[in-house]
């Protein structure tokens, strides 16, 4: 049996008390980098340099041209709580600095060694200290330029148990390389430099150009190809006594809804979302590509990336994601930051609305520039072409993306649609499909028209769903509860199995919204009044059989097997895909020609409600160049 | 076999039996047709072996009587092209190469053994019924539009007969809308329940296009096929077996309001609507207002998506409620196509419920349309 503890209660010396509540800010490398970043944009530096060995295990050196720690002030910077960013508990409700704990310096140094070495403006020389177990050992004066450098070493090198917590070298620099990312987009004024074992990871210009961060970030090609986003709009209206900046006493939840009373312009509190969004071609297999940045803090919200995913709903296949990074202002008053140590969570005042406004900003951008995939030049035999006549777009380490260089991957993440590298290729059309001139039909499944920039391939499945799909939508919004219906002359009973029966239950609100309407009777039996409008309509101008009972058990069918998309899109999708002509059929030109005009209308052309791409186009220059017309 | 028949009976014969032929078949001899010479006349078959079979006979000169089956496609387009001369077709004893020549052209047709063609039953005589050929033709034109071209319940691709005294009534509908005409008899007729493929019966409206006089409806013991004779052509359909939905309750007794337009007016503006309903589905709108003044007028309506509306008024005696409804343009134009009165009456009570057409001063025909759910 263990020896029982000794059961008498006593305050812990100061430097355990450190060590411990260090644990709640440092619990990686990682941390660490974050931590000091932090302090260097504070210290309103323009070039941040960090050094990593190891993992950032070994070592993490960064160093910043910011203001400096007055020499006479540099004991105290590693004191619990000792910050120059907070003065008074007021101050908490309108931060504009990154950090405001005044703990970092003190939590790093209680479990590492650190060197600091910082001057000032003013200050003739800098001043050099080393700390040691939480405890500055020696200070002394020393040569170096005007800003500050924080040396840490021997990370948990007392703390065993968190040593063996980490992850390998590559992934710690990985999450060191991620803060730094984040740091580069959210600062684009600031030029950062990242190295690990000796080998440049990063390195971003400055000078305040987001795509410049976003080059250096990811690349070249993304950057060019992402869409400028800028939307202001007023917050919800508030009660007037909120409008004071300083609002701590009134912490009511804010109404959602909107309301007519107008406030004098100057006390309007704005919401702002600027930054750069790919367009739906432009797709990738994880959310990494997602950068969120709110009042100049980099930011992780699952509800936020959700609310730009929403804006690219049917653009983009499921399990893809979107490139995108945002900086939202807001007033101050209107998040909370202060709710984890990590500052990488914050609260909304008003969540729905923020997420109603980048949802808003996001479709207003995609519907302003809808894209075409062309085909990758290779299908037409363009590569080496393309080479030789555009010398390497791009050569810098930033070539590839950071991630991708830290795990020494040598081929890109694989893509859905290699064949159609939107990155390099992708058409942005202002006004979406021009008029085209049909030229035919392809072995019962493409439609092949042209226009003055090329020709274009359709793919007639995919094109009449995304028809039929923003068909089922409009009616949908138009009616709210109920989608345009088609009743029928006599309800039929519809047995069905078990699970089918369970399903048409469970989703029988969204089979309504769509035009359905049916009953479930005892048993596994439906009772089918009324079909969907669009279907109907649609099968009649074909001139096609409507046969309801087998419209209805297709529909279900679709439905369970359809896993792609989730939510009330799911009936209406599935709808759209089951009623669509198929891959095969054989059309009739007027059919052809209907189908292409009804595309051109239609206002995201380009994509399927899966998301997959309904249009290919052949650029007539390609075609030029291919044939060495030019 | 030696025989001479003129270009143009020929090639009538030939465009009437054709329609039997199957679009695909799995049995090869069903894309031919039989040709049968006995002493003064031809008899062309062609059959499906399935669910129809069309014979029709033409007089010709025959100096050898014989048979052969040929390929339909072929000898139809063949005589189509000939001039309207006296064709000859001989067939050698034991051959099955039919030769034919027509003015200065000679062909050569490959034929099959007649004794492989498909049978064409006899339909005995179970119940006899004489009829008018147009008005027959008339009772299938103003129902066989409304029956399903598929459906899970296959009944629905069919036009129900419900003879009885004197008096049959034809019957179709697919699910969103029904047709029924009565038929008067002039002699009482078996009590008798049948449904007639659709198909079978668009291609006896045509047939009845030529026929004056009166077309003898023989039904058989069984209960599966009816037999059509017009004279010089029979037509034996197989009949779909099941229930038919009994759709008395399905036209409404009572309505709140009575629209009496003018058929042609409300036709055109209909198609005019048609247009711009396209992109929407084809939903057209109608909005009936009633004046104690003067006639009412009836709006009708369509938009199309982001692409423009239309908006056309017609007058209209409007007896009841201002009235709103919308359908489908499609079915609408097929039931104002059939329509022969030149006013019609359209009865409705609410934008949700069935809708019935009647023509004018004809009340042998009545129409009901089920409305669709929009938004107004």
């Amino acid at each position: 049996m263990v020896t029982a503890p000794d059961s008498r209660i006593a305050v812990l010396p100061p430097a355990i008390a450190a060590q411990i509540a260090a644990g709640e800010v440092i619990g990686r490398p990682a941390n660490v980098a974050k931590e000091l970043l932090e302090n260097a944009i504070d210290a309103r530096a323009t070039r941040i340099e960090v050094l990593i060995e190891n993992g950032g295990i070994d070592r993490i050196r960064v160093r910043d041209d910011g203001i400096g720690i007055p020499s006479d002030q540099i004991t105290d910077a590693f004191e619990r709580h000792a910050t120059s960013k907070l003065r008074q508990a007021e101050d908490l409700a309108s931060l504009t600095t990154l950090g405001f704990r005044g703990e970092a310096l003190a939590s790093i140094a209680a479990v590492s060694e650190v060197d600091i070495t910082t001057r000032t403006q003013d200050d003739e020389a800098a001043v050099e200290a080393k700390v040691h177990d939480g405890q500055v050992r020696r200070v002394r004066a020393a040569a170096a330029a005007p800003g500050t450098t924080v040396d840490v070493r021997q990370l948990f090198v007392s703390f065993p148990a968190r040593l063996r917590f980490l992850r390998t070298a590559k992934s710690e620099t990985q999450a060191i390389a991620q803060v730094i990312i984040d740091s580069a987009l959210a600062y684009p004024m600031v030029a950062f430099r990242f190295e690990s074992d000796g080998r440049e990871l990063l390195s971003a210009p400055g000078g305040g150009d987001l795509r410049d961060a976003v080059q250096a970030v990811h690349s070249r090609e993304v950057a060019q190809e992402l869409l400028t986003l800028s939307l202001d709009e007023r917050l919800p209206h508030h009660p007037v006594s909120d409008l004071k900046v300083d609002v701590g006493e009134d912490d009511r939840d804010s109404p959602d809804h909107d309301s007519d009373i107008t406030h004098s312009s100057e006390l309007v509190p704005m919401i702002r979302i600027d930054g750069l969004i790919g367009p739906a071609s432009l797709h990738r297999g994880n959310r990494r590509y997602m950068h969120l940045i709110v009042n100049g803090r980099p930011i992780k919200s699952p509800a936020l990336l959700v609310a730009i995913e929403q804006g690219y709903r049917g653009l983009i296949a499921a399990g893809r994601h979107p490139v995108a990074i945002l900086e939202i202002t807001l007033p101050g008053e209107q998040v909370d930051i202060n709710i984890h140590p990590a500052k990488t969570e914050l609260r909304f005042r008003n969540e729905r609305f923020v997420f109603a406004v980048v949802r808003r900003a996001v479709l207003a951008v995609l519907a302003a520039s809808p894209t075409i995939p062309t085909p990758n030049a290779d299908w037409l035999g363009l590569n080496e072409l393309r080479q030789t006549t555009k010398p390497s777009a791009s050569k810098s380490t930033s070539g590839r993306h950071i991630l991708e260089a830290v795990q020494g991957a040598s081929h890109p993440t694989p893509e859905l649609n290699q064949n159609f590298d939107s990155e390099t290729f992708a058409l942005s059309l202002r006004e979406g499909l021009p008029a085209l001139r049909l030229l035919g039909q392809i072995g019962g499944t493409y439609l092949i028209g042209e226009a003055p920039d090329g020709f274009y391939l359709i793919d007639q499945h995919a094109a009449h769903e995304r028809i039929l799909y923003e068909r089922i939508e409009a009616q949908r919004d138009a009616t709210a509860a109920n989608g345009y219906s088609q009743p029928l002359l006599e309800p039929v009973l519809i047995e069905l199995s078990p699970a089918k029966a369970t399903l048409a239950s469970a989703l029988s609100e969204d089979f309504v919204s769509v035009g359905w309407s049916f009953e479930s009777i005892d048993g596994n039996a439906v009772i089918l009044r009324a079909v969907p409008q669009t279907l109907h309509g649609d099968s009649i101008r074909r001139g096609r059989a409507f046969d309801a009972e087998r419209t209805f058990r297709d529909q279900l069918d679709v439905v369970e097997s359809d896993d792609r998309i989730t939510g009330p899109d799911r009936v209406a999708a599935s709808l759209a895909c089951h009623a669509a002509v198929r891959a095969g059929d054989v059309l009739a030109t007027s059919e052809q020609k209907a189908l292409l005009a009804a595309l051109e209308n239609a206002k995201t052309p380009q994509n399927c409600p899966h998301g997959r791409p309904t249009v290919l186009h052949i650029n007539a220059k390609a075609l030029a160049r291919a044939f060495g017309r030019t | 076999m030696r025989v001479s028949c003129k270009q143009e009976d020929l090639h009538r014969g030939l465009s009437a039996v054709a329609r039997a032929i199957p679009a695909r078949s799995t049995l090869p001899i069903t894309q031919h047709i039989l040709f049968e010479a006995s002493e003064g006349s031809v008899l062309l078959s062609a059959t499906d072996a399935e669910t129809i079979a069309i014979t029709y006979r033409i007089s010709a000169d025959v100096t050898e009587p014989g048979a052969i089956t040929m390929p339909s496609r072929l000898l139809a387009d063949f005589v189509a092209t000939l001039p309207h001369e006296s064709i000859k077709l001989t067939l050698a004893e034991r051959s099955r190469q039919v030769s034919l020549s027509c003015a200065r052209n000679t062909a050569s047709i490959g034929g099959l053994d007649p004794d492989d063609f498909p049978p064409i039953p006899p339909v005995d005589e179970a119940g006899r019924i004489e009829i008018e050929a147009h008005r027959l033709r008339k009772a299938i034109t103003q129902t066989v539009f409304a029956a399903a071209t598929e459906d899970s319940r296959p009944v629905l691709t069919g036009v129900h007969f419900a003879i009885a005294d004197r008096e049959i009534r034809l019957a179709a509908a697919d699910g969103f809308r029904l047709s029924v005409h009565n038929l008067t008899l002039d002699q009482d007729g078996e009590e008798r329940s049948v449904i007639v493929p659709a198909r079978s019966l668009g291609e006896l409206g045509r047939l009845l296009q030529e026929v004056e006089g009166a077309v003898t409806l023989t039904f058989n013991a069984a209960g599966t096929q009816v037999e059509f004779d017009l004279g010089h052509a029979k037509l034996v359909a197989q009949l779909l077996q099941g229930t038919f939905p009994n759709y008395d309750q399905l036209i409404p007794k009572e309505t709140t309001t009575r629209t009496e337009v003018a058929v042609q007016e409300l036709a055109r503006e209909t198609r005019i609507a048609s247009i711009f309903a396209r992109d929407g589905s084809g939903i057209v709108r109608l909005i009936g207002t009633p004046s104690s003044t003067g006639p009412g007028r009836l709006q009708i309506n369509a938009r199309a998506e982001e692409v423009g509306d239309n908006e056309g008024e017609i007058d209209a005696v409007i007896d009841g409620d201002e009235a709103k409804i919308a359908f489908n343009g499609r079915y609408l134009m097929d039931v104002l196509q059939i329509i022969d009165s030149d006013r019609a009456i359209i009865e409705t009570s609410s934008p949700s419920s069935p809708g019935v057409l009647r023509p004018v001063g004809d009340d042998s025909f009545v129409h009901v349309v089920m409305p669709m759910f929009v938004q107004w």
